[in-house]
């Protein structure tokens, strides 16, 4: 009897141990869904509320909107490089950008943030050349962070505060090796980064995580206060999952001259395994983005200049 | 410039030295300049073992302490910093863009020949309704336009110009498809970006100057100024002596000199100090590179040259500098030659077949000195015991080559190089004859000759043949001998290839090649054989070798089996010459060889004519044996035109191969349709002479490479090349072709339903008949052939007329009866024909 039970708990063992390494979701079959003639769409992005997805195209150069299916598309701006690193609001109605004018031969940033309604924006930053990160919203969208003078400041965004019951997610902007937060003035510092950057920086939805690249290093996550940091390989462009664990990642191959291959990954956070989603020639997949509801993902196609959507199951 | 010798180290009353405090250039104090050292860890990998990613990352800190110890500028940020650190191209300009720098800047150096050496700038640009476009924001061109005229006055190499990347790789077309960059850290940057190629890091002499810590310097030295050229400010005045060091005699760059300027020393690399890393033979590599900087701008200085093996040498100059010249123009070139102080020595004594077996008048014995002599003390000193008559030739100013005409066969000689006689040409150093250190003493060396050649050469194989029947409708026939067979003993009709079954010939031409010393006939056919029949190769009396023993006449026979091709699609004849190919230095896999000897290239002269083949690609390698890895990739990228042609796996993928007999090894490497590479298995290059190899996709074992998994997956498969490898006890230089590469679908043989037709005799004319001098042949149909044959059965003369009538000409025929066999498209008829004269 003993030994059954024995056998019995062993048995039982062994299928949590098989779940827990089980792959969570399977990819499927990308379809394309936007597209342009003499257009290269790239770094989509779902809203918050999961209606709508965001992208630029070559040379990052304005923002376009789109509804889920990747029709209705609307261009918000046609600003230069407003298309790296801009962000939703939580309340999927603005988009906050770090555009350039160029003024004779110098480069100024500026902050901006996009009313995708009304199609108007509002300059957050004139044009500088101190900023030292990408801009963030805080303070549920009230607020508009960013890094100047080796400090984060803040500014008013305009918008109405979101009613949420939730606690706004405090949001991480990097700084050569550190990372600060809006969180708090203090300063998470990696030694272990020295002389390196932290960038691509991706707060998970609860706000309690985090993963981001470090140059020549990889892909890394830790707590939102730094800790628990662990390598998770040579990933990147990560979107979290909704359910905090899991990111969708992609593993890029070049030649020095051009990217070859890019394939799309899944990575738990936790263990570091990974399972691969799209692995198919007929795909470079870059910049994947996962809906809010970790449903389906969206990336682009270096390949063809397209935004792709694939389904999760 | 004054050039003096001078015994003792002194006058340095005119050095005056700066510290080490620069002086700030101001002018970038809020910006920020992104260097890219490109690729990772050991990719690209370069000669010697030592890759593209180590150099420019080295020149990348040097470009980096350059602009933080000298200018204000606000960050200087590098994608990596270690030759651990491994990064993607997206991470590259994902982090730059983070970043929100004003400057990209990749840093790359270039692959190609052994003799390719150039430096070359790609600013993001595209060609648009005619015009050149640079991308927004501008500045790469402007940057590149200084940088690349700069950077190879610095390296004193060739420029190949600064371009558009798009119109580089694509052309200057009127207007390009893709109005973006073409290579990615142009293409995906937001700011101005341009990336450089310095030199080659397949040019052995460049690639050993890229070894040097200080090179790099040198390098990061001329983009800083171009650097700042391009933003408008005068670069900083330097002080510089750099230069390379030669030894006069064979002007071979000199390890371990030590070069001083006052307080300040630069040694040349050793191989202590630097090349035991990418070399286990102590004076293989060597550079003579040397450096000193921080010196005052325009001062007279006296550099002294010292080293254990030379001669000491100073020179006076006055340091250059223009600040707002070129990077050349603030360098003071000073390149020196220095004569040895130790006397010549016998490096070597060799013969074609060792001096245990020295053919008299084939093989001269050579004889390598390691300093350049003067020729007639040489010859003066050398003697040969027992005593006969020598002359001599000169391969080059320090090796003499003996002539063997006056040696008898089977005979011992013993060569003396008499004690103070031979001396240097540069210093009048007599030989070191008994290697003792000083000048003087006797060399001797004794030989043996080989008995005398009587025997004919000897046929060792050939194919097809009795036992391995022909698996191709039109084969090459080769023949393999023993030995070198004189060309002009081969006739174009030596070999004849009959029909057992009805005695009909098959068209083909003879061709004669010598591989490593044994000669291979081939019979190219030029017309199918027919499946399933049984031919007689018959090979004439009268071959003979370099001494005249002539062969006996010879025949042997095979079967044609051919499983039927039902389609065939060239992907690379090589008929308009090799495009496309990489060089095999090229590819960052190919390591192990001797670069000096390994090149690909067209050939017109080994073709195989079966195919009617004009043209095939020659591959010359050189494997340093004592290399760990002796590998070479002869690579074709997917983008090349001849990757249109894509098959499948029910393909069975062929070329034919020139071999060597050198127990090489090679293999075909291709891309799935999964992008992964997959080998076939290794071929031995066990055979001479053409040869159809086939890797029967479907059936035959497939090898994983790289990303590979040992299957072939999906479809629309295209080659990425040859491979070639060295195995162990293998000759370690030589030469193989390749030609015809090609895909074929094969299906079971199937019986032939009709019948040979028969030429309707009364529609032929031959005339006249005696015939003296020509004949001549009219027919309604077109003559594909007229052969004849004595009474004896021997074809005597044959012709292709491809026409309705034809005068052939009698005066080579002998007189007498011949049969005339007339084939025409509607089938053979065969005539008699009286000769006489």
């Amino acid at each position: 009897m003993k030994m059954k039970k024995m056998m019995l708990f062993l048995g039982l063992f062994a299928a949590m141990i098989d779940l827990s390494n089980a792959q969570p979701v399977q990819g499927t079959t990308p379809r394309k869904i936007i597209s342009g003639e003499n257009q290269f769409f790239m770094r989509p992005q779902w809203s918050p509320d999961g209606t709508k997805i965001a992208f630029t195209a070559e040379k990052n150069q304005g923002i376009w909107i789109s509804n889920a299916k990747g029709n209705k598309l609307t261009q918000i701006t046609d600003d230069n490089e407003a298309g790296f690193g801009f962000s939703w609001s939580a309340d999927s109605k603005s988009i906050l950008a770090r555009p350039v004018v160029q003024v004779d031969d110098q480069r100024f940033h500026q902050v901006k943030a996009y009313d995708i309604e009304s199609g108007e924006d509002r300059i957050i930053v004139e044009n500088t050349r101190k900023l030292q990160s990408l801009p963030v919203w805080s303070n549920h969208d009230a607020s508009i962070a960013f890094l100047m003078n080796n400090a984060v400041e803040t500014r008013n965004s305009g918008k109405t505060q979101v009613k949420s019951a939730s606690k706004d997610t405090p949001k991480a902007m990097a700084l050569g090796n550190a990372l600060k937060t809006t969180a708090g003035s203090e300063t998470i510092e990696f030694d272990q980064f020295k002389d390196r950057y932290i960038f691509n920086v991706k707060t998970s939805p609860n706000g309690q995580k985090m993963v981001f690249q470090v140059n020549g290093l990889g892909l890394f996550a830790c707590n939102a206060d730094g800790t628990e940091l662990k390598s998770l390989g040579h990933s990147e462009q990560a979107s979290w999952m909704p359910d905090n664990r899991y990111i969708v990642t992609t593993k890029v191959a070049d030649n020095g001259v051009a990217i070859t291959a890019a394939e799309l990954m899944l990575i738990d956070t936790e263990s570091g395994s990974e399972f691969p989603l799209l692995s198919d020639a007929d795909y470079i997949a870059l910049n994947p983005s996962v809906s809010p509801d970790g449903a389906k993902l969206v990336f682009e196609n270096v390949k063809d200049g397209a935004i792709y959507l694939m389904p999760l199951k | 410039m004054n050039v003096r010798f001078l015994p003792t180290i002194f006058f340095i009353g005119l050095l005056f030295f700066v510290n080490n405090s620069f002086a700030q250039v101001s002018g970038l104090a809020d910006y920020k300049i992104f260097l890219d050292p490109g690729h990772a860890q050991k990719e690209n990998m370069g000669l010697y073992n030592y890759s593209e990613a180590e150099k420019v990352l080295r020149v990348a800190h040097e470009l980096k302490d350059l602009f933080e110890s000298q200018t204000d500028i606000e960050a200087v940020h590098l994608s990596r910093l270690t030759d651990a650190d491994q990064i993607s191209l997206s991470e590259r300009t994902d982090l730059a863009n983070s970043l929100g720098v004003d400057f990209y800047y990749s840093i790359h150096s270039d692959a190609g020949g052994s003799t390719a050496n150039s430096t070359l700038t790609m600013y993001g640009g595209w060609r648009k309704n005619g015009s050149t476009v640079e991308k927004s924001p501008v500045g790469g061109k402007a940057f590149g336009d200084l940088l690349n005229v700069d950077l190879s006055g610095a390296m004193r190499i060739a420029n190949r110009g600064n371009y558009a990347d798009r119109v580089y790789y694509q052309g200057e077309i009127y207007h390009h498809d893709n109005q973006w960059p073409y290579l990615h850290v142009n293409r995906t940057t937001n700011m101005a970006s341009l990336l450089s190629e310095g030199g080659f890091h397949t040019n052995p002499t460049q690639q050993q100057r890229n070894m040097n810590a200080k090179w790099k310097k040198l390098e990061a030295m001329s983009a800083f100024r171009s650097f700042l050229k391009y933003k408008g400010i005068e670069p900083p005045a330097i002080g510089v002596v750099t230069g390379i060091i030669t030894d006069e005699d064979n002007g071979l760059p000199v390890n371990g000199v030590v070069v001083t300027i006052g307080e300040k020393h630069d040694t040349t690399d050793t191989y202590q100090s630097l090349f035991k890393n990418y070399s286990t033979k102590d004076g293989q590599l060597r550079n003579g590179f040397y450096w000193i900087d921080n010196l005052t701008p325009g001062a007279e200085v006296e550099v002294i040259f010292s080293s254990e093996d030379y001669l000491p040498k100073t020179v006076s100059l006055t340091l250059a500098t223009d600040s707002a010249g070129w990077t050349k123009d603030n360098l003071s070139f000073l390149d020196v030659s220095l004569t040895s102080n130790k006397p010549p020595l016998v490096e070597s004594v060799t013969a074609e077949n060792g001096l245990g077996r020295v053919i008299p008048g084939m093989d001269p014995i050579s004889i390598t000195f390691n300093r350049t002599m003067n020729k007639e003390s040489v010859e003066q000193a050398i003697s040969v015991s027992p005593e006969v008559p020598i002359s001599f030739n000169w391969k080059d100013d320090a090796t003499i080559m003996i002539n063997t005409d006056s040696l008898a066969f089977n005979a011992n000689y013993t060569f003396t190089i008499a004690d103070s006689t031979a001396k240097n040409d540069v210093t009048g150093q007599f030989l070191d004859g008994d290697n003792d250190g000083v000048e003087g003493g006797a060399y001797q060396f004794d030989i043996t000759t080989s008995t005398e050649d009587i025997t004919a050469p000897q046929l060792l194989t050939y194919w097809p043949n009795d036992t391995t029947a022909s698996a191709e409708i039109r084969p090459v026939i080769r023949m393999v001998y023993d030995e070198e067979i004189a060309d002009e003993s081969v006739a174009s009709n030596i070999v004849s290839v009959q029909r057992i079954s009805d005695g009909r010939y098959a068209y083909g031409k003879v061709g004669h090649v010598v591989v490593n010393g044994q000669s291979v006939l081939h019979f190219f056919t030029t017309q199918d054989l027919v499946n399933r029949e049984t031919y007689r190769v018959s090979i004439k009396a009268g071959l003979k070798d370099v001494n005249g023993n002539a062969t006996e006449a010879f025949s042997f026979t095979f079967t044609v089996k051919e499983e039927e091709i039902t389609a065939k699609t060239i992907i690379d004849d090589f008929n308009a010459g090799v495009t496309g190919w990489w060089q095999p230095q090229a590819s960052g896999s190919t390591s192990g060889i001797i670069t000096e000897v390994t090149s690909s290239g067209a050939d017109t002269e080994e073709t195989v004519l079966s195919v009617g083949s004009t043209g095939s690609m020659k591959l010359n390698y050189g494997w340093d044996v004592e290399a760990s890895g002796q590998y070479i990739r002869e690579y074709l990228p997917s983008t090349a035109d001849q990757n249109n042609n894509r098959f499948g796996i029910d393909d069975v993928l062929q070329m034919f191969v020139m071999g060597d007999g050198s127990g090489n090894q090679f293999r075909f490497m291709i891309k799935d349709g999964d992008s992964k590479y997959e080998a076939s298995q290794w071929y031995t290059l066990d055979w001479k002479g053409w040869k159809l190899v086939s890797w029967n996709l479907s059936d035959d074992p497939v090898y994983a490479w790289v990303n590979g998994d040992g299957v072939l997956n999906g479809d629309n498969f295209l080659v990425d090349g040859i491979h070639l490898r060295y195995a162990d006890g293998a000759v370690a230089q030589g030469t193989l072709w390749f030609d015809d590469l090609r895909f074929v679908t094969r299906s079971a043989y199937t019986p032939p339903t009709d019948v040979e037709l028969v030429a309707d005799d009364e529609m032929i004319s031959m005339f006249p008949n005696p015939a003296r001098s020509k004949v001549r042949i009219e027919t309604k149909e077109n003559i594909r052939s007229v052969s004849f044959y004595n009474l004896s059965g021997q074809l005597t003369k044959q012709l292709q007329p491809d026409s309705r009538e034809v005068e052939i000409k009698l005066n080579e025929i002998e007189p007498g009866l011949y049969l005339v066999k007339i084939e025409t498209t509607k089938g053979i008829s065969t005539k008699k024909l009286n000769v006489v004269k």
